[in-house]
């Protein structure tokens, strides 16, 4: 069984922290790498080509998007999750062209947003290795 | 000097000008004067005399001292003398006098001084006008300007804060998030195993959190509200499991305090077009609340009830009640419960009032029925909109699906109502009929999905209901509409090919999401009605009825039409036509009736044209048209009746 390389993507230094303890902790996951912002994540994903990116939509500099972009010119097969708010036609839009495997709201009453979060991660997991 | 060039005055005509001297004096409201050098009175109007309540003989010779009080006269005189003294006018001078009831009355003052052949000053003219109405008008529009000026300012302070509001409650999420998932790491082990001690500090901090949490959202939903961009996202929900889901998540919380969750579900499943996300935190507001305010032991009960065009949900709690003076205030905001001993208390009383709004959001209503002591039974309802129960859940999660990636989707119900007697709910469609219908609409579905590559799918029909359902999904409503009308004609033909009885085609269509990106879906009503009841004798009684008889008709320009009658009698028809005759029109009639070899020649006159429908841009489009028979004799007014009776059937 192979186990994911995860590169978690947010500009907020604690955030990553914390969520990389959170994702260790789950069997599928093999390692955990963090950057802070877009280039930084190109860059990681060229040297190191991960199986998964987590990255959030909001982010100054290059936002989301602009990221997913420039990755999909060069890596068509990594898995992306994405932190969002709610949907929308953009983002839909763009998740069927760029491929984007599951939105996650970052904040929700509602919702579990781990429990969605380990339920996307495990899925790409099995799909990796079936 | 320029009235005395006047022409009248050179034609010497001076009784005239005497008596419109005169007429000018009697009626002119304003107060007009004439003193002399001393300010003795010389002559005044009616205005003056009335305005005093005296005569004008009466005040001919006296100054001003006689008639005002005192220190009103000094006023007056200093005026006058500043005149006499400069040879100069005073011109609309706005003076203000304080009436005994405390009203104040505006007027303005003209005094213009009087001169002799030599040029010295001898005397004045004085006019006094009136303008207390003119000046409480100006105030009022004064102060309304203020006003407006002062709702505007406040406007823009509110919008600052819920802008203020947002901006820190947005900023507030994220450390919020973070310190949230530190407690969640911890209380895993994740970091280090924790021993009991710990994990009870660790607990505390994560309760608190949550409630920040609570906090900070409803600080935005409120601020989003307030600022009007709150927007429902729809999706079809089945609110029994809903209900279900949300009730057995409290029933922990409600065991502590020794009381029960009951639900009380009408008997079938209910399919809703709401907010889910938002529907779910109004039940689980109101489920809280039903805990919070239980002390201890006894039953909350979820309530759903379903009627025609409207679902309502209940929650009943055997709590403590709220006082009736109070319960039409409990959904406004900051509105809390005072007195209450409670162990935490929670919140800053927005919770009902949020609930309140996306309950409207939703055109739904919330009240509350209460007794002090007795409990409280609060009740929300939201609309029904969409009528045909879906069991599919197949159908249901294509339909989500459509509806999270905001495409648009069009449910089609085509609902054939028979009525008897104008009652279109006692009746029903005989089964070959709608099987036939049923037919024609699967036929339909299947061309049109592959000619027109829409994406469109029967979900189901109800005989039983009259109803069958179809679902079309796509980027804009143009489709669905053909499809609509295309459908309704095809309906259309088996029902007058089968002359059937007064069958109703009610066809429409709810679009979601509209073009303004309101989520409130809106019903595109095409219904017509094909009918074709009426009994000869009672045919001037049943005017609403169309008869399957064609009219063909000349011209007065010499020219064939035809047409569809309205409305035939022994006396005359109508019809609808849209060429719009002249009263008194002769027209040649030829009925043709069916069943009937011969058709039924006749005259008529035009006795009466009326407009009947115009397009959108107003444009008539079709006009009604009454028609006298005459010269009519026994034979014809026999067969009309005979065809007449036969069409009956």
């Amino acid at each position: 069984m192979q186990k994911l390389k995860i590169l978690l993507v947010d500009d907020e230094k604690d955030f990553r922290a914390i969520m990389k303890v959170r994702i260790l902790s789950w069997d599928s996951v093999d390692c955990v790498l963090t950057a802070q912002d877009g280039e930084k994540a190109v860059d990681l994903v060229r040297k190191e080509d991960p199986d998964l990116i987590i990255l959030d939509y909001m982010m100054p500099g290059m936002d989301g998007v602009r990221v997913l972009k420039k990755i999909r010119k060069f890596n068509k097969k990594v898995s992306i999750i994405m932190f969002t708010a709610y949907p929308n036609e953009k983002s839909i839009k763009f998740s069927e062209k760029l491929n984007v495997f599951a939105f996650i709201p970052k904040w929700s009453e509602y919702t579990d947003v781990e429990k969605s979060l380990k339920v996307a991660v495990n899925s790409i997991f099995r799909k990796i290795n079936s | 000097m320029v009235y005395k060039k006047n022409k009248l005055v050179k034609t010497g005509k001076q009784e005239d000008l005497v008596r419109l001297f005169a007429e000018l004096m009697d009626n002119v409201p304003d107060v007009i004067y004439f003193k002399d050098k001393k300010g003795k009175i010389v002559l005044v109007n009616n205005a003056y005399a009335k305005g005093l309540g005296t005569t004008i003989d009466k005040v001919i010779g006296k100054t001003d001292f006689d008639i005002f009080p005192e220190n009103r006269a000094k006023i007056m005189q200093k005026d006058d003398l500043w005149v006499i003294k400069n040879k100069k006018p005073i011109i609309d001078k706005v003076e203000r006098a304080t009436r005994p009831d405390g009203q104040d009355n505006y007027v303005t003052t003209t005094k213009i001084p009087r001169f002799n052949k030599n040029g010295a000053v001898i005397g004045l003219i004085g006019i006094t006008r009136d303008i207390t109405r003119r000046k409480r008008l100006e105030q009022l529009e004064e102060d309304k300007d203020q006003m407006q000026r002062k709702i505007q300012s406040l406007k823009e302070i509110n919008q600052l804060k819920s802008e203020f509001v947002s901006i820190v409650s947005h900023e507030l999420r994220t450390p919020l998030a973070i310190i949230n998932q530190v407690v969640m790491v911890l209380l895993d082990e994740l970091a280090g195993p924790l021993n009991e001690r710990q994990k009870d500090v660790v607990i505390k901090a994560k309760n608190s959190v949550s409630r920040l949490s609570n906090m900070v959202n409803k600080l935005l939903d409120v601020s989003r509200m307030q600022r009007g961009v709150l927007e429902l996202h729809y999706g079809l929900i089945n609110l029994n499991s809903l209900l279900r889901d949300f009730g057995d998540s409290f029933k922990d919380l409600a065991q502590k305090k020794g009381i029960t969750i009951n639900y009380d579900f009408c008997q079938e499943d209910i399919n809703l077009f709401c907010d889910p996300e938002r529907v779910s935190q109004i039940i689980s507001n109101l489920i809280d609340n039903a805990i919070k305010f239980t002390e201890e032991k006894g039953v909350i009960t979820i309530e759903l009830r379903k009627f025609e065009t409207k679902v309502r949900v209940g929650i009943l709690d055997e709590g403590i009640g709220i006082a009736a003076n109070k319960t039409n205030k409990i959904f406004d905001k900051f509105s809390q419960v005072s007195g209450f001993a409670r162990s935490n208390k929670e919140g800053v009383g927005l919770g009902l009032s949020l609930v309140k709004d996306l309950v409207k959001k939703h055109n739904g209503e919330i009240w509350v029925k209460s007794k002090l002591g007795s409990g409280s039974k609060f009740y929300f309802t939201l609309p029904l909109i969409y009528k045909f129960q879906l069991t599919n859940n197949e159908m249901i999660d294509v339909i989500n699906n459509a509806l999270a990636k905001e495409l648009s989707v069009h449910l089609i119900e085509v609902i054939i109502i028979k009525s008897k007697n104008n009652m279109p709910d006692k009746c029903v469609v005989k089964k070959y009929l709608f099987d036939k219908i049923k037919k024609i609409i699967y036929e339909t579905v299947t061309k049109y999905k592959k000619t027109k590559k829409m994406d469109i799918r029967i979900i189901g029909d109800d005989y039983k209901k009259r109803t069958i359902s179809i679902v079309s999904i796509g980027k804009t409503s143009k489709k669905p509409i053909m499809f609509c009308n295309l459908l309704r004609d095809k309906i259309k033909k088996i029902l007058s090919e089968n002359i059937t009885k007064d069958v109703f085609i009610n066809l429409g269509t709810l679009h979601y999401p509209d073009k303004d990106k309101r989520a409130i879906p809106k019903q595109l009503a095409s219904s017509f009605s094909i009918q074709k009841i009426f009994t000869g004798r009672d045919v001037r009684r049943s005017k609403r009825f169309h008869y399957h008889a064609t009219l063909k008709f000349n011209l007065p320009t010499k020219g064939r039409e035809t047409g569809n009658t309205i409305d035939i009698s022994k006396g005359g028809l109508c019809f609808k036509n849209r060429q719009k005759f002249q009263k008194g029109d002769r027209l040649e009639v030829e009925i043709v009736v069916p069943n009937r070899k011969k058709s039924l020649k006749l005259v008529g006159r035009v006795a009466w044209v009326v407009q009947s429908e115009e397009d959108s841009k107003g444009v008539v489009r079709n006009y009604k048209i009454g028609i006298e028979f005459f010269e009519l004799n026994e034979n014809q007014r026999k067969i009309i009746i005979q065809a007449l009776d036969n069409i009956a059937k």
